[in-house]
């Protein structure tokens, strides 16, 4: 769970409309946390060239067809895709709005950043699940509808050799709920994980300066 | 595919998204009410205007019905009869709570089958039980029987009274009609003193002060039409002559304004400065000065009135801005801060409670400090009655408390026995309880004479001794089974009853 920091978005709004100056400067200090670990999450990105070469060629195909292809991997694209933002979200469902985040947006390096997070081996098969004689087919996505059987654990396993799957926030001992793996990944669950909680606090701290400039500078309490 | 991202920081704003909500369903809410408000005139217009009208139309249907079974009555050289059957009809409406725009055409049709008043009178009130019986309104079953009345009794059948087509056929309609009132005689009596039958004089009440109004109105229409028979067309003809005067109204005000249009425009081009406007002369006097002085100071205070308002609304929001400002302040304060981690920690309810008061009291949220307090001090109240009931309870009587004189006398029995030592032999000698001569006797005895002997030696001890000889078990199985051997062998065989378990030798 990300810290709440309540009244933060009210900060920020005042900072912009009476302190521009210190808006800017906030912005700055919170940018300057999350910069660190963002160029470390990059770092993680393979290069193209060592991934399986099929998922790294460009279909022949691609241009012809009316459906979306399996999304190819390409380094430079795949660190592209990994960025912070700093501006505020929009309200998830649950009423949360997100002040700064770490993103992995490029399809490429999602597939990377989480494969294997739910099957380890791989997608069970047409074939072990209902058997090579059945005449059903399953068009959902919870089946390997490649004819090699092996398909996912080789792919699973060409990725965990180039990166092991980290979950960056561990089940703790007395935890209460169900645990998740949401929060497990190869590029920025994993930098999240090796920072110690050290971009958290840096964000944390400039915002919580912020308000403090902000108070000394209005006289506001 | 879902998001891939790790949210560092965050804010809840749920909290905004409720109040707006909460503004704009009470928004409607308040126009949905002046809405109905807005409504509720013209609704209400609307309405008695539709109850006139239903009104007028109820007794004109009434009054139909009834001149219709007059001529009827007429026609069949039974006029006489009319006021009889109108009382008649008046009371079985009452008696029985069924309307007479029900009654009337039931009785008609018995009266022009029938042709006779008193045997109408008398199939009315059969049908009135059957009807009450079936559920069937009275008008089908008075229909039904002055079929049956003219000997198609095929419709009789249906309602059950226990004949067949040919029974039906049969019978006369006199004893078909007796069988009826047998079957079903008082149920008409019988429904209207139930609640659905009081339900239904309400209603015949109700039709009837309806039929009554539509007749007031009929009636007053016709006196502002002069009155008497001809009262009601001289108000159609005076309707009539008021709508072509409206009708006339309308076109030739259009045609006035028309005309008049035509006039001022031949008065603007044509001759002009016929309409110009006079030049103001100088007519002001001090008196009239003086008030337009005072009516432009007057004017003058109230603009500034204005002003000051408009300004003390802007203090008034910069002021609560401020507040606000002020209030998103203190939630970085430390102390909240560290409320804030105490409350997340492992608390009990009483020390939550206190926790919240403090953050109430911090944040200025008066409301939630006042109502917190108010808990914190029940509990505490709470708290000390418990005390007191506990110091109060009497004390309870310890169920072991008899067992420390019992372990005491224990004690001192052991110390007694403890404390007894056995004569030496200087003191004396030793008591040795003498044995019971006569019962070692009688045991000697019951084993025969000489078979044991009992002797005493000096120190007292008790020797008995057993005569013959003592076998082991080994030795006299094998005794016996010599013995059986040799009385087998001697023509004495043994006998083993298997049954009776008995052993013969």
């Amino acid at each position: 769970m990300p810290v709440e920091l309540k009244g933060a978005d009210k900060l920020r709004k005042a900072l912009k409309q009476f302190e521009p100056d210190l808006a800017k400067q906030t912005n700055k200090e919170m940018a300057a946390a999350l910069n660190p670990i963002t160029n470390k999450a990059r770092g993680f990105m393979p290069a193209s060239d060592s991934m399986l070469s099929g998922w790294t060629k460009a279909s022949s195909s691609t241009e012809s067809t009316n459906y979306r292809h399996f999304p190819k991997y390409d380094q430079t694209e795949a660190k592209r895709g990994v960025k912070y933002s700093i501006s505020p979200s929009r309200p998830n469902k649950r009423g949360f709005v997100s002040l700064a985040r770490i993103i992995n947006s490029s399809a490429g390096g999602a597939i990377y950043e989480t494969s294997g997070r739910k099957n380890p081996n791989g997608q069970p098969s047409q074939a072990s699940t209902r058997g090579i004689y059945s005449d059903y087919i399953d068009t959902s996505n919870k089946v390997n509808k490649s004819l090699n059987p092996n398909a996912g654990r080789q792919f699973i396993a060409r990725a965990n050799a180039l990166g092991s799957l980290v979950n960056a926030r561990p089940r703790q001992e007395g935890q209460v709920g169900r645990s998740t793996r949401k929060m497990t990944g190869r590029v920025i669950f994993r930098a999240f994980s090796e920072d110690q909680g050290k971009v958290t606090a840096a964000v944390v701290k400039a915002i919580e300066g912020s308000a403090d400039k902000f108070r000394a500078r209005t006289g506001v309490k | 595919m879902a998001d891939l991202k790790i949210d560092i920081a965050s804010v809840f704003s749920g909290k905004k998204a409720f109040n707006d909500a909460a503004k704009s369903t009470i928004g409607l809410n308040n126009q949905v009410k002046t809405l109905a408000k807005s409504y509720l005139g013209l609704f209400t217009a609307q309405q008695l205007g539709r109850r006139a009208f239903s009104a007028a139309k109820a007794f004109a249907a009434d009054d139909k019905a009834a001149r219709t079974l007059s001529k009827s009555l007429d026609n069949l050289g039974l006029a006489f009869a009319d006021p009889s059957v109108r009382t008649f009809i008046a009371d079985l409406e009452k008696q029985f709570g069924v309307l007479d725009d029900q009654l009337r055409p039931a009785f008609q049709r018995l009266l022009t089958t029938t042709g006779d008043v008193a045997k109408s009178q008398s199939l009315l009130k059969t049908a009135l039980d059957l009807s009450a019986a079936s559920g069937q309104d009275v008008v089908s079953v008075a229909g039904d029987l002055s079929k049956g009345y003219v000997g198609q009794t095929r419709a009789l059948a249906k309602y059950g009274i226990g004949l067949t087509q040919a029974q039906l056929k049969a019978m006369s309609f006199e004893e078909v009609q007796t069988r009826i009132n047998d079957l079903f005689g008082g149920q008409a009596q019988i429904a209207v003193n139930t609640y659905a039958g009081s339900f239904d004089k309400l209603t015949v009440a109700s039709k009837n002060a309806q039929e009554t109004i539509g007749k007031g109105l009929v009636d007053a229409l016709s006196i502002l039409g002069g009155g008497g028979q001809g009262g009601l067309d001289n108000i159609i003809t005076k309707i009539d002559n008021a709508a072509n005067a409206m009708s006339s109204f309308a076109t030739n005000t259009a045609k006035a304004f028309k005309l008049l249009d035509t006039i001022l425009n031949l008065q603007f081009t044509k001759i002009p400065g016929i309409f110009a406007k006079p030049k103001a002369k100088a007519t002001i006097t001090p008196a009239v000065a003086a008030e337009l002085s005072k009516a432009a100071a007057e004017k003058a205070a109230a603009k500034r009135a204005k002003e000051q308002a408009a300004l003390t609304k802007k203090n008034t929001a910069a002021i609560k801005e401020q507040t606000a400002l002020q209030k998103a302040g203190t939630l970085f304060d430390v102390e909240q801060t560290q409320i804030i981690a105490a409350l997340k920690g492992k608390i009990t309810d009483e020390e939550r409670k206190r926790l919240e008061l403090q953050l109430a009291i911090l944040t200025g949220n008066t409301s939630e400090a006042s109502k917190l307090a108010g808990e914190i001090a029940k509990a505490q109240g709470l708290t000390s009655q418990l005390t007191a009931y506990l110091s109060d309870l009497p004390k309870a009587s310890n169920p072991f408390s008899a067992w420390a004189s019992y372990l005491d006398m224990i004690e001192a029995q052991a110390r007694r026995i403890a404390s007894i030592t056995p004569k030496t032999a200087g003191e004396g000698s030793p008591v040795i309880p003498s044995y019971n001569g006569a019962a070692i006797d009688a045991i000697t005895s019951s084993y025969g004479g000489g078979a044991t002997s009992v002797r005493a030696d000096a120190a007292g001890n008790v020797n008995v001794y057993v005569g013959g000889s003592v076998v082991s078990e080994g030795d006299l199985i094998d005794a016996i089974s010599n013995g059986l051997l040799n009385r087998s062998l001697s023509g004495s065989p043994s006998a083993i009853g298997r049954l009776k378990g008995s052993f013969a030798g």
